[in-house]
């Protein structure tokens, strides 16, 4: 009997570990596809500001 | 008895889960980060010449993700004495939150990214230096000059200056004597900073074998070394105010907090014993702090004053 109540406790240890990871894994994956998107933004928003006017000065 | 097992625990739950977001923050060294960006803006501001706003932001964002690159592979390379130091203990990898390797490839992925950035956004002067800064505090400072010897913070204090030089790079894509000042002035002001928390936290860097001066040459010489520096560094702090780049505001700050140091390195240099002595090292460390950050916001603002004025 006892010997399942320790098995039942290591299995719930085993659990929140498991979950915690998932969870810190979820959120380091939204902070590198944040981080991603914004680099994209980034390269989008420099290529405007570097075209300037220009963008509209071509033959069309 | 409680604590320390629930302490462990959450302990083996961190190492065992991997690092959260904020350890990944905590490894690019926000505090630092705040200094280089700011000193980069000067740079970028007082830098003469038209530059687009958006461009600057990006700047200063390659910047501090440049700056933030350097400080988690610093903290790669020092892992092992980062523990044994008080000041150091709790950072992400001494904790377990985050492994070495993890640290080393975060780093070298910011460190690519944020010099292509500047380099292909802004100009590749901005980048090539930013490059260079990076390249000096990890292989320069971190790798062969900390452990080996006692003029480590002097050298490697010049990967702390280049920032006002890579913001005015970003500007006028070159190198001149008024930013090459700025940089002197962050690389004068190193040693007596660093000098001063060696000075009362040298049992740390002699227990993990650091050859600090106060370590390697002791305390008098220590004093010594910081008033030589300090005295080279309140007249060089004035000079921008005899070449154009600060105006009538900035020489009389310049000359005001310059004094002040002065008299924070004399006293450090006079008290040598006890609680005072610790006190004295305590106060300049601080002053240094604001000394730095003064000077340069004063130089800033007198700036964006001149230039709200001619409109």
């Amino acid at each position: 009997m006892r010997s399942v109540r320790v098995a039942d406790e290591r299995n719930d240890e085993g659990l929140e570990r498991e979950l915690e990871r998932r969870r810190r894994q979820r959120y380091r994956s939204i902070a590198i596809a944040l981080a991603l998107g914004a680099l994209v933004l980034l390269f989008y928003i420099a290529t405007i500001v570097r075209l300037g006017g220009n963008v509209l000065n071509r033959p069309l | 008895m409680v604590d320390k097992s629930i302490k462990a625990d959450s302990q083996v739950l961190a190492s065992e889960a991997g690092g959260t977001v904020g350890d990944f923050i905590a490894l690019m060294k926000p505090r630092v980060m705040s200094l280089v960006v700011f000193t980069a803006l000067v740079g970028l501001v007082v830098a003469p010449g038209e530059h687009h706003p958006v461009l600057s932001a990006i700047a200063l964002i390659a910047i501090a993700v440049g700056a933030g690159a350097s400080g988690a592979l610093n903290m790669w390379y020092d892992a092992d004495i980062d523990a044994r130091m008080a000041r150091t203990a709790a950072r992400p990898i001494p904790r377990g939150h985050v492994t070495k390797e993890e640290a080393l490839a975060f780093g070298v992925v910011l460190a690519i990214f944020s010099v292509m950035t500047l380099g292909l956004v802004v100009n590749w002067v901005a980048g090539a230096l930013l490059a260079i800064t990076i390249g000096f505090y990890i292989f320069i400072y971190t790798m062969w000059l900390k452990r080996r010897t006692p003029q480590n913070i002097v050298i490697g204090g010049a990967a702390g200056a280049f920032p006002p030089m890579i913001g005015w790079a970003a500007v006028t894509g070159t190198v001149s004597v008024e930013s090459i000042l700025l940089f002197l002035i962050i690389f004068f002001w190193t040693p007596p900073h660093f000098w001063a928390l060696a000075l009362y936290r040298s049992r740390d860097y002699e227990r993990v074998g650091v050859p600090m001066l106060p370590v390697v040459a002791g305390g008098d010489e220590t004093r010594r070394q910081i008033l030589i520096y300090s005295a080279l560094l309140a007249p060089l702090g004035a000079a921008p105010g005899f070449i154009g780049l600060g105006g009538v505001a900035y020489l009389a700050a310049s000359i005001i907090l310059g004094a002040i140091l002065m008299a924070l390195a004399v006293k450090v240099y006079r008290v040598r014993e006890g609680r005072e002595a610790d006190r004295a090292a305590k106060e300049l460390f601080g002053f240094s702090l604001l000394y730095l950050f003064l000077l340069f916001a004063v130089l800033l603002v007198e700036h964006l004053v001149r230039a709200l004025i001619a409109g």
